[in-house]
């Protein structure tokens, strides 16, 4: 009896050491960048460091919105991002219900040929779609970004959704069928909804990879008012003003649609991921 | 709605005729599987195949970014990378860089999974946290931790002078140290994806058995060896190879953060040099088409252990 108390008390002590290290190690520097995005430049290179501020300072963010382009290119992000989430989604999903519902000589071996796409590199692609967008006259436009986010969520959002089209019985849509719905409806009412959780992580993972990316932005982007958020925050570094405050007010605005797809999906997330990603 | 007239033929009558779920339709099932799927055919088929195609082609070509006109070479872009020692300074480069990164995500992801299976207070918040640093872009990651380890400003001197009172912190974005900060950073970004995969995994083990062995005398360490790994192993397997492919490709975290030295020029930073610095198209092709090939590889060994992994599961 002791012993088997002792045994918990000693797991539950690596426990609480190991989480503290945890929570320290990865929340520390998002903690840091928010604290520098609002320290007065006195603080700012205080040696040792500054770990709380009792006089908070906006101009950080004054600065950010004043003497850059940061609505313009919050506003491109937005737009790609949002785009790419709402072609790749629908596509996907349509792609799912055919796999599943009407399978066909081959549709075993486009799942398979899905799988080989989700592992390309964009390395790999950046390259010649350069060359291809260049001739297609796709450089510096919102579509050209949009369509490449698009195919890049598709194998992924696919792979991901089967399984959550599969789960749903056939019994159900005839079901519907008796009641006199269509394939049309029966798909609309019975079947996307059951398949909700899955479309939700896809569609905050596609935003997400649509968000974050910085090669084929930058690639494919070269004009100032077209730029994305990530490109621009690293031109913003380039140019050498090492504003911390200012650097890292942007870096905070770009966490927020990050922050808040995650706190309202997290449960859908978990389990997307947990059905698709390695299964 | 050209899909609903053509696969109900007659729609009013259907409530009547309990056979309704086996509609009459003027076309098969494999046409609308085939309608269905042919948007993400064409996106694929698009951006992602006719690319590579693209690829194969420009890397038997000199062609230059800012020239509208190339020719054939031949061969002579592979040639030349086989001959030119930085290119294996490169693979060399990338294969550290990705089996350092890949085995130490492992380490921690399983046993940060295994403390985030228990129960305590506060478990929601700590898994958010736990897997934060993979939602954040790239440009976010590399800055940050930029700002951090600054050698004269950053808050790391600080913590070192803390510890070592005095001692001269070494300076983790020089030249010399820039790669093993690289490795860390890629890890700190990178392990909450094998965090989520094998939490996930775990939700799946019957608790039961862990009880009953619990019962039996069986200490943590003999539960997690025994009972734990082996159900874990299949998935470790596949994240083993798709991480290993994700980490040979990277691509942004490794140039934000540590930019284009020679200590972190891996073959996607390589790759990105030749075409958008010396605007050397075709042979940045070449270098692309070396991890295109390396990728088909990986991917055709990932795949087959996938479908063994499902085969043994189900």
């Amino acid at each position: 009896m002791t012993a088997a108390l002792h045994r918990l008390s000693r797991v539950r002590w690596y426990l609480v050491i190991g989480i503290v290290v945890l929570v320290v190690i990865n929340g520390f520097p998002f903690y840091w960048m928010a604290l520098t995005s609002v320290k007065p430049g006195t603080e700012l290179f205080a040696f040792p460091p500054r770990f709380i501020t009792t006089a908070p300072d906006f101009s950080g963010f004054e600065r950010l919105f004043e003497t850059t382009n940061f609505l313009t290119y919050a506003k491109n992000s937005l737009i790609i991002a949002t785009g790419a989430t709402v072609v790749s989604v629908v596509v996907s999903a349509l792609a799912a219900y055919g796999l599943t519902r009407f399978p066909f000589p081959g549709s075993r071996a486009f799942s398979t040929a899905i799988l080989y796409a989700y592992t390309f590199a964009p390395i790999v692609i950046v390259v010649p779609l350069y060359g291809m967008f260049r001739e297609a006259g796709l450089i510096n436009s919102h579509l050209g970004m949009i369509l490449a986010y698009a195919s890049f969520g598709v194998p992924f959002s696919l792979w991901l959704l089967q399984p959550f089209f599969r789960a749903i019985p056939g019994e159900l849509e005839e079901a519907a069928f008796v009641d006199g719905a269509n394939r049309v409806k029966s798909a609309w009412y019975v079947v996307f909804p059951q398949a909700l959780p899955g479309l939700i992580a896809v569609s905050v993972f596609t935003f997400l990879l649509a968000w974050e990316d910085y090669l084929f932005a930058r690639v494919l982007i070269t004009e100032d008012e077209l730029k994305t958020l990530p490109i621009a925050l690293h031109d913003l570094y380039n140019a050498s003003l090492q504003d911390w405050p200012l650097l890292m007010a942007a870096a905070v605005l770009i966490n927020v649609p990050v922050l808040i797809a995650f706190l309202f999906v997290q449960k859908y997330l978990v389990a997307g991921w947990g059905a698709g990603a390695i299964k | 709605m050209s899909l609903t007239r053509t696969t109900t033929t007659g729609a009013p009558a259907v409530n009547t005729e309990p056979r309704a779920s086996a509609p009459r339709r003027r076309m098969p099932g494999w046409f609308w599987g085939a309608l269905l799927l042919s948007p993400a055919f064409l996106l694929v088929l698009g951006v992602i195949a006719a690319p590579i195609a693209y690829l194969v082609r420009l890397s038997f070509t000199d062609a230059h970014a800012y020239l509208p006109k190339f020719s054939s070479v031949g061969f002579d872009n592979y040639a030349a990378l086989l001959r030119a020692p930085h290119f294996w300074d490169s693979v060399r480069t990338t294969v550290w860089y990705a089996g350092l990164t890949v085995g130490l995500q492992l380490v921690l992801g399983v046993l940060i999974a295994l403390m985030l299976h228990q129960r305590f207070r506060g478990r929601g918040v700590v898994r958010l946290v736990a897997l934060a640093p993979y939602m954040v872009p790239s440009i976010v990651v590399a800055l940050v931790w930029r700002w951090l380890l600054d050698p004269t400003t950053g808050a790391y001197s600080w913590a070192i002078d803390k510890v070592w009172p005095g001692s001269e912190p070494p300076n983790l974005l020089s030249p010399n140290l820039i790669f093993w900060s690289l490795i860390a950073v890629s890890v700190w970004m990178f392990t909450p994806f094998i965090v989520i995969s094998v939490l996930a995994r775990l939700q799946t083990i019957d608790p039961s058995v862990v009880e009953a062995a619990t019962v039996d005398g069986a200490g943590a360490w003999r539960r997690f060896w025994h009972i734990v790994l082996p159900e874990l192993k299949p998935v470790l397997y596949t994240l083993i190879l798709l991480r290993f492919m994700f980490m040979f490709t990277k691509f942004d975290v490794v140039y934000l953060f540590a930019g284009t030295g020679t200590e972190v020029r891996t073959l996607p930073v390589l790759t990105f040099q030749r075409i958008f610095g010396e605007a050397r198209l075709g042979s940045g092709a070449a270098v692309a088409m070396v991890l295109f090939v390396l990728l088909l590889i990986f991917t055709t060994v990932y795949l087959r252990t996938l479908y063994r992994e499902r085969e043994e599961t189900a």
